[in-house]
C-alpha cells in the first residue's frame, strides 16, 4: 500500500474548482491550496504503478490540471 | 501486501532505469571528447546555434520551438561551452535548478529514484506536462 | 499498529504536499543548506529588471546562484545571471590600486593612490576652483554609493559637476515622465503585465535586454490567446517573435507614427473623452498652453498614409496598431528602452507613448500603463531618484530651486549657500570640458566611458590628457588604460547596499563573501577621499546601512518617500515598491491612483490625481515629426545603429570573463540584409569597414534578413571593435542625452 504526498497544479484561478471535482475521486484527498494553481493532496493505493497510472488518468480527463507531482512517498506494511 | 514483493519490482524497475541511463552515457562521454576536438576551430563570433541549425536541426528546432528556445536560454546553459571544462553532450541537472529550484524537492523522492528531469521532460524541446491543447505551451 | 502507522505516513504525505506549494514556509533572507553552504539573498548584478537571487557560499566563495522564487521573477534567472559567480574569480580583477608612473601604471598602496588623488584635486580646486573637478558615476554603483558621491561633490567640494551614465541611457525617459506627469518614474509595475491585453514595444528589444520581463511577457501571452503583441522596430529582433504585428520603419521616423496612431485613434473615436476633460492639458515647447482642438488640429496631418510614406511601414500596420491599442474595454501596455530614449528627440518620442495613455484613458488601471524599461539595475534608485546628475538634487528637488537647495543644506546640516545654484555640466558637455582643460580631474566610478561614449574617440584623447581616477573591478578596460590611478572596486557579491530597478522596487544586496585582494567597496573608497579632502565631517558613516538611515531622512515628504523601508525591512522581504511611507505601509503598485498611491487622498472625486503637475492634469505634448541629427544623405547613405545581446552586458567586462559567454557572440559583428550584402558583394564572416564624420571601424558580417536594408546594426560589448568610434554625440535639447541609435554612415567591404 502506498501513501503519496503529491501537489497537483491547474490553470491559473483553478486550484479551488478541480478541489471541489477532486472530492468525488475516492484515492485522493486534498489537504491544502495556495488559491490559484497548486493543490497539495494525499493519494493512496496499491503501487507506485498504479500512482503513475492514476497521475496519467488525471492529467487526460481533466483539462484543468497541468500537473501531477508526488513530493512523498511511503509504504505501508500491510 | 507483503513489503518484499512490493520491494522487488520497485528495485528492478530503478535498476533498469538506472541501466539504460548509463548505457546512454558512456558512449556520450567518449563522443564528447572528441567532439570536443571537432568544435576547436569554432569562431568566437558565433553562437551555437548558427552551426547546429544546420548541423542538428531536429534538436535545434525542438529546443526553438519550446519555451527555453522563445526565452532565450541557450545551449551553453545546459551544456556547457567548448572552451570551457563543463562541456557536456548529456547535461546534468545543476542548470535545472538555477531557475527551477523549487522542482528539486520533488525529485527528492523514492518514486523518482533513478530519474533526472530528463526522463519526463525530453530534451530540448523540455515541454511540462501539458499538452497543446491545455493551452500552455507555445 | 497499522492504523498508527498509516497516519502517520498521511500527515508526512501531507506536509510534504503542503510545504512544496508554500503553505507551511516563511519568508527567510538565507536559507541554510547542507552544512557550511549559506544562501544569501540578493539581486542580479545586470539589468533593469531587478531579478531577485540568492548567491550560494562555500568556504567563502560563491558557487552558486539561484533565483528567489518569491521576488517578482519567480525564480527565474536569465543566462547572464545564471552564470554571475564567475564574475567575481575572473583573473583581470584587480586586486591593488594602480598609480601611472613615467607612463606605465604601476602597483602602489591604498594611501599613496588615494594620497595622490586627493593631491590632486586639492590642487585643482584651490587653483581653478571646484568646477575644476568633477564626478561621472553610474547606475550600476549602489545607492548608498552615488549617495555619497553626491554628498560630497554638491556639499563638500561644491561643484554639481556629478554625472552618471543613466545620462546615456534614461535621461530621456526621465524627461519624458516629468515633462507629462510632473514627476519622474513609471506609475505602474511588472504586475500590470499579468492584466494587459494589448503590449505595444517600441524600440525594446525585451527578449534580449530584459529576458525575463519578456518571459512575463510571453505567460500572459500563452494564457490567454486574445492576448496582442504589436512591436515596432526597425529590425526582426527575437522580441517580434511574440508580435502580432511587427512595424518595420526607417529609424528615425517612429514619432511620425506615434502620432499617426494617436490620429486614428481620434478618427475612430477611441478617445476617453471624460478622462480627457478631466485630467490633461495640453501643450507645445515648453508650455501648457494649448487646448484640446489645438491636438485636433496639430494630428490632422498624421495621417497613417503620410507616416506610412515617410516611414516606410504600412497605413494599414498603422491602423490596425491604433485599433489595438485603442480597444475599448482592452487594457493597453506600452514599454520601451533605447530605441525611443537614445535619440535627439528622445523626450519628444516618452512624450507621444504618454499621449496615446492619456487620450485613451489607458493608464492607472491593472494592465493599462506606460513602462518605461529601465536598462541598468540602479539607474533609477541611484541616480534618478538619488538625484546624482549635475541638475538634480535627491528625492526630486532641482540645483535650480532655491527651496529645493535649502531643504538640503537643512538636512545636510551645512550653511545655507552651499550648493551653488547653477547646474553642473551634464555628460557630454563634462567630457568637452576634460578636453578643453576647464575640468582637470575627473572621478570615475563604475563605468566604462572610455569604450561607452558617443563619439568616443574625441572623448578618448580627453580623459587621457586630463587627471583621471578611475573606480574599477577589472583592468585593463579601455577606460583603466587611460586613467592616471585606477583604485580596485568590490564587486556585486563583495559588498552591502540597495538596488532600485524598473517597477520602483527597492531592494537590499546582501554583502554575501569578503572583497578580493585589496579592492574595497566604492562605499569606503568615497569616504576615505571625502575624508582626505577636509569633508569628513559630510560622511561620517560606518557603512551603508547608515548612509541609508540618512536617506531616509531626505526622502520624506517628498513623492517618493519610503521611510518605511527601514534596512531591517529591506533584509525581511523581497524588495518593496515605493512610496511606502511608514513602515506597515505595503508599498504602491499603482502612482497617481487613488486607493492604492498614499499620497492620492480617499476621497478624492477622482480614480486618478496627477498630483505631480501644480492643477493636477498630465500634459499632452503636441510633438512634431523630426528627423534625427545626422539621417542618411548622398555621402553617408547608410543608417547605423547599435544596440546588445543577451548574452553580453554593456561594455563586456563582466560578461566576457564568463566562461561559456566568451565563445557566445563574443565578436562585434556587423547585422546587414541581404539586399545591402548583395550590393557591396560581401557574405557572412567577411569583414567591411563602417566609417561616419566622426570614426571607422571594421568587422565581420552576418547578412540576416532581419535586419533592414539601409541600416547595419552592430554589438556594443566588444572592447577590441569599438562601435563609438562611430556614433554621434548629437545630444536631445531637453535632456542631454546623446543619439547613439542612429548615424549615417559608409559601408565597404575590406
Amino acid at each position: 500500500m502506498i501513501v503519496s504526498g503529491v501537489v497537483i497544479e491547474t490553470l491559473p484561478g483553478s486550484a479551488d474548482v478541480v478541489a471541489a471535482r477532486l472530492r468525488a475521486v475516492a484515492q485522493i484527498a486534498v489537504e491544502g491550496s495556495d488559491g490559484d494553481c497548486r493543490l497539495a493532496a494525499i493519494w493512496e493505493g496499491e503501487s507506485g504503478e498504479a500512482l503513475e497510472r492514476f497521475a496519467e488518468d488525471l492529467l487526460a480527463g481533466d483539462e484543468q490540471i497541468l500537473g501531477v507531482f508526488p513530493v512523498y512517498v511511503g509504504e505501508d506494511e500491510e | 501486501m507483503n513489503r518484499k514483493i512490493l520491494l522487488i519490482p520497485l528495485a528492478l524497475l530503478a535498476a533498469l532505469i538506472g541501466i539504460s541511463l548509463t548505457l546512454e552515457y558512456e558512449p556520450q562521454m567518449a563522443h564528447a571528447a572528441q567532439l570536443a576536438d571537432d568544435h576547436s576551430d569554432v569562431e568566437t563570433w558565433d553562437t551555437c546555434d548558427g552551426c547546429h541549425q544546420e548541423e542538428t536541426p531536429d534538436e535545434y528546432q525542438a529546443w526553438f520551438r519550446g519555451k527555453h528556445g522563445l526565452n532565450n536560454v541557450k545551449c551553453f546553459v545546459c551544456h556547457g561551452s567548448v572552451d570551457g571544462g563543463k562541456f557536456a553532450i548529456q547535461p546534468n541537472t545543476e542548470g535545472c535548478f538555477g531557475c527551477h529550484g523549487e522542482k528539486a524537492e520533488s525529485m527528492n523522492t523514492p518514486f523518482m529514484e533513478g530519474k533526472t528531469c530528463f526522463s519526463c521532460h525530453p530534451p530540448h524541446q523540455l515541454s511540462p506536462h501539458v499538452t497543446a491543447e491545455k493551452g500552455a505551451q507555445p | 499498529m497499522s492504523v498508527t502507522r498509516r497516519n502517520f505516513l498521511r500527515t508526512s504525505a501531507a506536509a510534504s504536499a503542503l510545504a512544496a506549494i508554500g503553505d507551511l514556509t516563511t519568508v527567510q533572507e538565507a536559507i541554510a543548506g547542507p552544512a557550511g553552504e549559506q544562501w544569501i539573498k540578493s539581486v542580479c548584478r545586470y539589468c533593469g529588471t531587478g531579478c531577485g537571487l540568492y548567491v550560494g557560499v562555500r568556504d567563502g566563495e560563491v558557487f552558486a546562484v539561484k533565483g528567489d522564487k518569491d521576488n517578482h521573477n519567480a525564480g527565474f534567472l536569465c543566462l547572464k545571471g545564471f552564470l554571475l559567480p564567475q564574475i567575481l574569480t575572473a583573473k583581470d580583477r584587480l586586486r591593488h590600486p594602480l598609480i601611472r608612473k613615467n607612463g606605465e601604471l604601476v602597483r602602489a598602496s591604498w594611501d599613496e593612490a588615494m594620497g595622490l588623488v586627493a593631491e590632486k584635486f586639492s590642487a585643482a580646486i584651490d587653483q581653478h576652483g571646484p568646477d575644476a573637478v568633477g564626478f561621472y558615476g553610474s547606475g550600476q554603483g549602489l545607492t548608498e554609493e552615488t549617495y555619497v558621491a553626491n554628498k560630497l561633490f554638491k556639499a563638500g567640494i561644491r561643484t554639481n559637476n556629478v554625472e552618471g551614465n543613466p545620462r546615456l541611457c534614461m535621461a530621456s525617459a526621465v524627461g519624458g515622465y516629468v515633462t507629462t506627469y510632473g514627476k519622474d518614474e513609471p506609475m505602474g509595475c511588472y504586475e500590470d503585465i499579468d492584466h494587459a491585453d494589448l503590449f505595444l514595444i517600441v524600440g525594446s528589444n525585451t527578449a534580449e535586454c530584459h529576458p525575463i520581463l519578456f518571459q512575463r511577457i510571453v505567460r500572459r501571452k500563452e494564457r490567454n490567446p486574445d492576448v496582442k503583441v504589436v512591436v515596432l522596430d526597425p529590425r526582426r529582433t527575437p522580441t517580434a517573435r511574440i508580435a502580432d504585428l511587427h512595424i518595420s520603419f526607417t529609424p528615425g521616423t517612429d514619432l511620425a507614427i506615434i502620432n499617426a496612431m494617436a490620429h486614428v485613434i481620434l478618427r475612430e473615436n477611441l478617445i476617453d473623452e471624460d478622462f480627457i476633460k478631466t485630467h490633461l492639458s495640453f501643450g507645445a515647447g515648453k508650455a501648457a498652453d494649448k487646448s484640446w482642438e489645438d491636438y485636433r488640429a496639430f494630428l490632422e496631418e498624421y495621417t497613417p498614409e503620410k507616416a506610412a510614406a515617410l516611414s516606410g511601414c504600412s497605413a494599414e500596420e498603422i491602423v490596425q496598431a491604433s485599433r489595438w491599442f485603442g480597444a475599448s474595454g482592452k487594457k493597453s501596455m506600452s514599454m520601451w528602452t533605447m530605441g525611443l530614449n537614445q535619440r535627439t528627440k528622445g523626450v519628444w518620442a516618452n512624450n507621444l507613448i504618454h499621449n496615446l495613455h492619456l487620450i485613451t484613458g489607458k493608464i492607472g488601471e491593472p494592465g493599462s500603463t506606460p513602462l518605461s524599461l529601465t536598462g541598468q539595475p540602479n539607474a533609477c534608485g541611484g541616480v534618478r531618484d538619488g538625484g546624482g546628475l549635475s541638475h538634480l538634487l535627491p528625492y526630486g528637488r532641482l540645483v535650480a530651486k532655491e527651496e529645493h537647495r535649502a531643504a538640503i543644506e537643512k538636512l545636510w546640516q551645512v550653511p545655507p549657500g552651499t550648493i551653488q545654484p547653477k547646474p553642473g555640466l551634464h555628460t557630454v558637455d563634462l567630457f568637452r570640458a576634460l578636453e578643453s582643460g576647464d575640468v582637470k580631474c575627473l572621478y570615475v566610478m563604475c563605468t566604462n566611458p572610455g569604450q561607452s561614449m558617443p563619439n568616443v574617440g574625441r572623448y578618448r584623447k580627453a580623459m587621457e590628457k586630463s587627471f583621471m581616477v578611475v573606480s574599477e573591478v577589472y583592468h585593463p578596460t579601455r577606460t583603466t588604460e587611460l586613467a592616471d590611478v585606477v583604485l580596485p572596486a568590490a564587486l556585486w557579491a563583495e559588498k552591502e547596499g540597495v538596488y532600485g530597478c524598473t517597477e520602483r522596487r527597492y531592494q537590499l544586496l546582501e554583502q554575501a563573501i569578503e572583497p578580493l585582494g585589496e579592492s574595497k567597496p566604492d562605499f569606503e573608497i568615497l569616504c576615505d577621499l571625502g575624508r582626505r579632502l577636509g569633508h569628513g565631517d559630510l560622511l561620517p558613516f560606518q557603512s551603508p546601512s547608515e548612509v541609508w538611515d540618512e536617506i531616509l531622512t531626505l526622502c520624506k515628504d517628498t513623492p517618493y518617500d519610503f521611510t518605511g523601508l527601514t534596512r531591517e525591512r529591506l533584509q525581511r522581504e523581497h524588495g518593496v515598491l515605493w512610496p511606502a511611507p511608514a513602515p506597515d505601509h505595503p508599498g504602491t503598485k499603482r502612482r497617481y491612483v487613488r486607493g492604492d498611491d498614499p499620497f492620492v487622498p480617499a476621497d478624492h472625486p477622482h480614480r486618478i490625481k496627477f498630483y505631480g503637475k501644480p492643477n493636477g492634469r498630465a500634459v499632452v505634448w503636441l510633438r512634431p515629426h523630426q528627423l534625427p541629427a545626422e539621417p542618411a544623405d548622398a555621402e553617408y547613405p547608410i543608417l547605423f545603429t547599435t544596440g546588445r545581446v543577451i548574452e553580453h552586458w554593456h561594455t563586456g567586462t563582466m560578461t566576457r570573463n564568463c566562461q561559456e559567454l566568451r565563445h557566445a557572440n563574443a565578436e562585434a559583428i556587423a547585422e546587414i540584409h541581404p539586399d545591402d550584402a548583395s550590393a557591396w558583394k560581401v557574405k557572412t564572416g567577411d569583414m567591411v569597414r563602417i566609417s561616419s564624420r566622426r570614426g571607422r571601424e571594421q568587422f565581420r558580417v552576418k547578412v540576416t534578413d532581419s535586419s533592414k536594408k539601409g541600416l547595419v546594426f552592430v554589438h556594443m560589448h566588444d572592447d577590441e571593435r569599438l562601435c563609438n568610434l562611430i556614433t554621434i554625440d548629437a545630444i536631445d535639447p531637453g535632456s542631454k542625452q546623446p543619439e547613439f541609435k542612429i548615424c549615417a554612415v559608409q559601408v565597404e567591404k575590406v
